[in-house]
């Protein structure tokens, strides 16, 4: 571009130049010599009037016309002449055009030599001879005079039209090849863009779609280039940043899994922990409760020995009494019907009323003491079924005459347990059979061996629970609505107790049918 | 021998004209001894026409062309033809005549020998005592 702009500033020059020589030399001489002509035809007109006219003010007046047409010619030729020097100097003036002016001059001098002695007639009243003169030779001179400003002038416009021309056509030319020039320019920045494009927006597209993929998470991204020069740098700096940032994220990828794995540990660490305090709690209340069971069971099995000894004697010394009152015979006070009779027969019923309910206070005592086990050493051989047992006559009276207990007991082995805990499990079990039993309904207990596994079956007759509390069932910490579950964390406690017991625990229930839990235990 | 003699004189000639300068010459009673080319000038312009209150200037011309008379209006800053515009200004404006037009050199030099108060201009060479020399133009080659 700048290129085509010196070159058109160039070229203007040129055409300014060649507009000078016309407006500065040979249209001002054209101009010159056109005035000479002009004038000096002017004067020889009027010097013809001057050599007819008699009348002496006229004559006066036309020699004074004469006079400053003289001083017009002497001062035009003095513009011209000074053209002249200058454009000599400027190698503008031909030799042809000085050759002419030079004649002219001569002619001239001729022309105003004739005339001097043509006024000289004139002054003499030498008209006749003036005027010979005056259309004589002064008539020749002056033509050849005229016909030399006439070529000067024509060639003077000649020259003009041939600087004009050649300024038409530099500037023609120039026009020509300043349209080429934008048009190669224009082609040179296209082409030139082009290469940039290549070399510059190509890199830069790709450095953008390596950024987008990296963005988008592909850190295996690597840009290739290699210059040397911005992109070149651009590049390598973008591989380097890639790198590092692989690098960080193969390092917190490694950081999060190990967190994840440790966060995993300590959700385990944190239930186990929570099972573990869940079971020392469980186990503590049930030490304690122990105690007091077996504080209870002792203080009343002593007291309730005694009672069932004192009923067994007092039975025994009435039955002699009887005997002894019937060997005497039955005497009037004696008799059936008599009051005596029937205080013997309230004596005897209350006799054998105490002796039953010290029975069933020692039975119950009995499987309060079983089912605590607190008497016996904590892991050993048992019959489940004892348990299980222990644990209905201790729900005796939730169970009440409203729920019938379906007992199918099979020959099951003796198996290796904490029989404790396993009585805790089958109580929550039966408990919560017996809570989902509205109004009358039915406990089945089911118990089978199979695969070295014993299992038992408690299933109910009661409302059942829904699908989505079944998945939770077993969670730690869950309790489901009053009506269902009140052992709050009893069904989790059960849970862990068999998990400890490598054995399992199952549910399956149906809203409005039933629910059953099944446990399977390994036998050794 | 004789042709040699006149070739050399012929050249010599032709040298001493070469080289020769142009001769301001006046009458010998001018009261004027040297010229100043500004009173020159005015003489042959006619704006001055008395060399003193007694005597009148007497201009001569030579009515050829030649390279004296070139060289002499030269000298005055006047090329012949605008010499003769300001004598017919001069003449038209009634204020004077032109300088006498002369056929030769010789005749111009006796004109000016015979005339008081005339002054004109000759070859160096043609000079004579007969007329008083004011001022010496170098002629161009």
């Amino acid at each position: 571009m700048a290129g085509v702009h010196v070159y058109s500033a160039r070229k203007m020059a040129e055409i300014k130049a060649e507009i000078d020589e016309v407006t500065a030399s040979w249209l001002p001489r054209a101009v010159a010599i056109s005035d000479i002509n002009f004038n000096t035809a002017n004067l020889r007109i009027i010097q013809l009037q001057h050599a007819f006219v008699t009348d002496a003010a006229r004559k006066q007046k036309l020699a004074i016309t004469m006079i400053s047409l003289l001083d017009e010619i002497n001062e035009t030729r003095d513009t011209y002449e000074m053209l002249k020097a200058s454009s000599e100097k400027r190698k503008l003036y031909s030799e042809n055009e000085d050759k002419l002016y030079s004649e002219f001059d001569q002619q001239w001098d001729r022309y105003q030599d004739l005339s001097l002695t043509i006024f000289q007639l004139i002054r003499e009243n030498e008209h006749a001879a003036a005027v010979a003169l005056l259309n004589g030779e002064a008539q020749d001179v002056f033509n050849d005079l005229s016909a030399d400003l006439s070529e000067l002038v024509s060639i003077n416009k000649q020259d003009s039209f041939d600087a004009a021309k050649r300024a038409d056509m530099t500037y023609q030319s120039t026009h020509r090849i300043m349209i080429s020039l934008y048009i190669f320019t224009l082609l040179l920045s296209v082409f030139i863009a082009a290469g940039l494009a290549r070399s510059i927006i190509g890199p830069v597209q790709q450095l953008q779609q390596a950024a987008g993929r990296v963005a988008k998470g592909d850190l295996a991204v690597r840009l290739d280039m290699p210059g040397k020069d911005e992109i070149g740098n651009l590049a390598q700096s973008f591989n380097q940043m890639t790198a590092s940032l692989q690098d960080a994220n193969e390092k917190t990828r490694s950081q999060a899994e190990t967190l994840e794995a440790r966060n995993q540990d300590l959700g385990r660490t944190m239930y186990q922990l929570k099972r573990t305090h869940n079971e020392l709690l469980m186990k503590e209340k049930m030490a304690s409760l122990g105690d007091l069971v077996a504080g209870i069971a002792h203080e009343i099995n002593n007291p309730i020995g005694v009672v069932i000894s004192a009923a067994d004697v007092s039975m025994r010394c009435f039955d002699k009494i009887e005997s002894v009152l019937e060997e005497n015979g039955a005497t009037e006070e004696t008799k059936n019907g008599s009051l005596f009779s029937k205080a013997l027969k309230i004596l005897k019923d209350n006799i054998k009323v105490t002796s039953l309910a010290g029975d069933r206070i020692a039975t119950i005592v009995k499987s309060l003491k079983n089912f605590a086990r607190l008497d016996e050493a904590e892991y050993q051989k048992v019959d489940i079924h004892e348990g299980i047992n222990s644990g209905l006559t201790l729900l005796g009276t939730e169970l009440t005459n409203r729920i019938k207990i379906k007992k199918e007991y099979s020959d099951i082995p003796r198996i290796e347990c904490y029989p404790g805990q396993l009585n805790q499990v089958f109580i929550s079990l039966l408990r919560n059979a017996s809570n989902a039993i509205e109004g009358s309904g039915t406990i089945g207990i089911k118990t089978f061996a199979k695969e070295n596994h014993i299992h038992v079956q408690i299933s109910d007759t009661g409302k059942g629970i829904p699908q989505d509390r079944l998945k939770r069932i077993f969670d730690f910490g869950f309790s489901a609505d009053g009506s269902r579950v009140k052992m709050g964390s009893g069904l989790t406690t059960a849970y862990s107790i068999i998990q400890k017991h490598n054995g399992e625990i199952k549910v399956k229930s149906k809203v409005g049918k039933g629910t059953t839990f099944s446990i399977a235990l390994p036998i050794k | 021998m004789k042709a040699a003699i006149v070739t050399i004189l012929l050249l010599l000639g032709w040298a001493e004209t070469s080289f020769s300068q142009v001769a301001v010459i006046a009458h010998k009673s001018v009261p004027m001894d040297t010229i100043k080319k500004s009173e020159l000038l005015d003489f042959y312009t006619g704006d001055i026409k008395k060399w003193n209150a007694a005597q009148a200037v007497v201009r001569l011309d030579l009515k050829a062309r030649s390279d004296t008379k070139k060289a002499f209006y030269k000298f005055l800053g006047k090329s012949p033809s605008r010499m003769k515009s300001i004598w017919l200004k001069k003449m038209l404006s009634g204020e004077g005549d032109p300088p006498l037009s002369m056929h030769s050199e010789d005749a111009l030099l006796q004109k000016v020998a015979s005339t008081p108060g005339a002054i004109g201009f000759v070859s160096q060479r043609r000079a004579t005592g007969d007329v008083k020399t004011l001022f010496l133009i170098e002629k161009e080659k």
